[in-house]
């Protein structure tokens, strides 16, 4: 058996928060015999005695050992010099144990949202990329995390932790502009349903869409969102504007904007969608400009859309002084395509001087931001309690020191607003690692990894769960862990 | 409606279709994929393997069940990836409360693998430097005998000294032995004639297409797949309980 207990002789009792402490200078500990190694024994009494650590109480009865930074330090050098792990290693372990926790202290049935969701918070440390393995455990788990991970260092171990994230579809926040949709969003699988319970032909067919539905609502959703924050003129317009006047800025050049409607026709399958092909030509060579229309009307038609070559418009803004050719009309599946010196796209005026007076009133030209102004860091505690069950705080390990570096202040003060639970792993973010936080995060769960540090005398929430089950007996007895027993092969222990 | 049908019968025919079972080919293009597109971790992978091999040991045979008075535990390691997963499986009956001893002949050149051996060594697990000949001596000393020796990547005309003693004589034991991943000795593809007769046998991953003449206990150990690679190489995988690592097959 395990169980090495340590035993003290006077210590001076403190109480703080409810919580009994008990600070203690080791004189010579009973050790329990161990059948399989006792030798260990003596060698771990000259260690107790420099060793200055607290011991608070946990369920189960006893005291339990915990940590001070520079303790838990020396412990996590040595697993990684002497034993010999490697540190993908042990964070799988430490991430299992915390995904287990949470599943846990927050098993699927009991969560209230509809979706299981879960906001996992990563730091750029170790801490954070426990988190990470926490999030990928989840998901296999059947919840639902999103990581928000706004620094992500530049190591192999991270990027591999990220990669292995995103293929298992967790999605990730970071800025706005960064943020991915998922590809299953982008892929739909076509399956035709008939109206009638015998289709003949094609037409018996109900209209299909090629976008999957939930990419649909996305777009609408964003464009929404993208319309409120927009100024009143419209600036899709400006992204088109801007390619082609970025070109136009090369000598010899010009472009052809080519206004395409695509409508099914009545055999079959209908649904329209209007597609603009914009061609920057150099140094007069228009052949790329015309393989890639002769390549769109193949892909068409081998897709089942059918190009209206009638109502496609072109249109060429060319600004040289002196034309070098006259511009051939193009054809579209044989047929000229009409050329216009100015259309209507996307409600907005177009000509071939791209002039903007007829859709600005008085205002000078194009504005020199072209996209809208970046969004804060990150969700706001509203939109936290809103969308997730609980937050996993994977910011800040046992390594941490001094002040709170941007963004996590921020997201800190977030977090000290949201009303759902706070898991966090081995350490409430921002608390000083010994002394602990008054006007910290207070989370509803701490998962202690390899041993508690003192900060967790101070941890007043509902669940303490020790984690990290890879412990050698060696080491365990050299610094007097006296760890808990797991029960059977879990690779957590509930300590409160 | 046209739709449900044809859902409800592909829906039929994957309940009736049971575990696919997988070729010694389309292992190796998965794990090929796991390490390089989804950028798992060697260490990783085998860490996980290891851990949930002793996980469903600890279910197969509980301490409780176990009748010498030490839980003595046989495992012997070959030289390569399957070796590894033994080593780690060690480690973790150990924190399990096992008593384990290793035996590992021919050690893996790899700094990968070796790290694993001093996990192991400074654990305090007993490394045999010899096995017995003596089968009684085995059966005598220990409770059960941990297979993870070859694995499938192994090619089986390959196999040399001190392998070939080490099968004839694990024929020859009365104790239980469990196998990781494949029965060492089998050809992952085909049923086995003469080799070894394990009692458990633990899938990692997906189960080989020599699973098929297994009659022992199967279990299926290893939870981290990704769905993607799940549905792609359509492996049917069963659900697992809740946070469990492993399943009964």
């Amino acid at each position: 058996m395990w169980g090495v207990r340590a035993l003290f002789g006077v210590g001076l009792l403190v109480t703080s928060r409810g919580a009994c402490v008990r600070a203690c200078t080791g004189t010579c500990p009973r050790v329990c015999e161990n059948p399989y190694k006792a030798s260990a024994a003596r060698q771990a009494c000259t260690m107790a005695n420099t060793i200055k650590y607290l011991e608070f109480p946990f369920f189960g009865g006893g005291w339990l050992p915990s940590y001070s930074q520079e303790e838990a330090q020396h412990i996590d050098e040595e697993l990684f010099s002497e034993y010999s792990f490697s540190v993908d290693q042990l964070m799988e372990l430490a991430g299992q144990s915390c995904a287990i926790a949470v599943a846990k202290g927050y098993p699927l049935q009991s969560l209230l949202k509809s979706t299981p969701r879960v906001l996992v918070v990563c730091g750029p440390g170790n801490n954070g990329g426990d988190g990470l393995v926490c999030a990928r455990h989840l998901k296999l788990f059947g919840y639902d995390p999103t990581v928000l991970y706004p620094k992500r260092p530049n190591k192999q171990l991270f990027h591999n932790l990220t990669t292995q994230c995103e293929k298992m579809e967790i999605a990730f926040l970071s800025k706005m502009p960064e943020t991915a949709v998922p590809t299953c969003w982008k892929t739909s699988t076509i399956t035709p349903v008939s109206k009638q319970s015998s289709a003949a032909c094609l037409n018996d067919f109900r209209p299909v869409a090629l976008t999957a539905m939930v990419m649909k609502c996305f777009e609408k959703l964003v464009l929404s969102h993208l319309k409120a924050t927009l100024p009143p003129s419209p600036r899709m317009p400006f992204l088109l504007f801007h390619s082609a006047l970025t070109h136009l800025d090369n000598r010899n050049t010009y472009v052809h904007m080519l206004c395409v409607p695509l409508h099914g026709s009545n055999i079959i399958i209908k649904f329209a969608h209007d597609t603009t092909v914009i061609r920057h030509i150099s140094d007069d060579d228009e052949t790329a400009y015309r393989e890639e229309l002769q390549h769109l009307a193949t892909w068409c038609s081998s897709n089942n859309l059918s190009l209206s070559t009638e109502k496609t418009k072109e249109l060429i803004v060319d600004y040289r002084k002196s034309k070098g050719c006259t511009h051939s009309p193009v054809h579209i599946n044989g047929t000229e395509v009409e050329r216009v010196s100015s259309f209507k796209f996307l409600g907005v005026h177009i000509s071939e001087d791209l002039p903007w007076t007829l859709n600005t009133s008085g205002q000078e030209g194009i504005p020199a931001s072209l996209f809208p102004e970046e969004t804060k860091e990150g969700p706001s505690a509203e939109e936290i309690d809103e969308v997730y069950n609980l937050v996993v705080d994977a910011i800040f390990g046992f390594s941490f020191k001094g002040a709170v570096r941007e963004p996590f202040g921020d997201i800190l003060s977030v977090l000290k607003k949201v009303t759902v639970p706070i898991a966090s792993v081995d350490i409430p973010s921002g608390w000083d690692v010994e002394k602990g936080s008054s006007d910290g995060i207070q989370p509803d769960m701490l998962i202690s990894l390899t041993a508690p540090k003192q900060a967790a005398a101070h941890f007043v929430g509902r669940y303490h769960y020790l984690g990290g089950r890879f412990v050698p007996p060696a080491l365990e007895k050299k610094y007097k862990l006296g760890l808990p027993q797991y029960p059977g092969t879990d690779c957590v222990c509930q300590l409160n | 409606m046209y739709c449900s049908q044809v859902h409800m019968s592909s829906l039929a025919l994957t309940l009736s279709l049971s575990l696919s079972l997988s070729s010694k080919v389309e292992m190796e293009v998965l794990v090929t994929e796991l390490l390089k597109d989804y950028h798992f971790g060697q260490q990783q992978l085998i860490e996980i393997w290891g851990h949930a091999c002793a996980v469903a040991i600890t279910k197969a045979y509980p301490l409780s069940s176990l009748s010498k008075k030490q839980p003595t535990v046989l495992v012997i390691c070959g030289p390569e990836q399957n070796g590894s997963i033994g080593l780690v499986c060690a480690r973790h009956l150990r924190i399990f409360e096992y008593e384990p001893t290793i035996y590992y002949p021919k050690r893996s050149p790899h700094s990968l693998h070796q790290d694993f051996t001093i996990q192991c060594e400074k654990m305090d697990i007993p490394f045999l430097s010899y096995l017995p000949t003596e089968v009684q001596l085995i059966n005598d000393a220990y409770n059960l005998v941990i297979d993870s020796i070859l694995g499938p990547e192994t090619d089986l005309q390959d196999v040399k000294e001190p392998y070939s003693g080490i099968l004839a004589t694990l024929k020859q034991v009365k104790i239980p032995i469990a196998s990781v991943d494949v029965p060492s000795g089998w050809d992952s593809d085909e049923a086995s004639t003469d080799g070894i007769n394990p009692e458990v046998l633990i899938s990692l991953m997906a189960p080989k297409k020599c699973a098929t003449s297994f009659s022992g206990k199967h279990f299926l150990a290893g939870r981290f797949l990704p769905y993607d690679m799940q549905k792609k190489y359509e492996l049917n995988l069963p659900e697992f309980p809740g946070t469990e690592c492993f399943i009964e097959l």
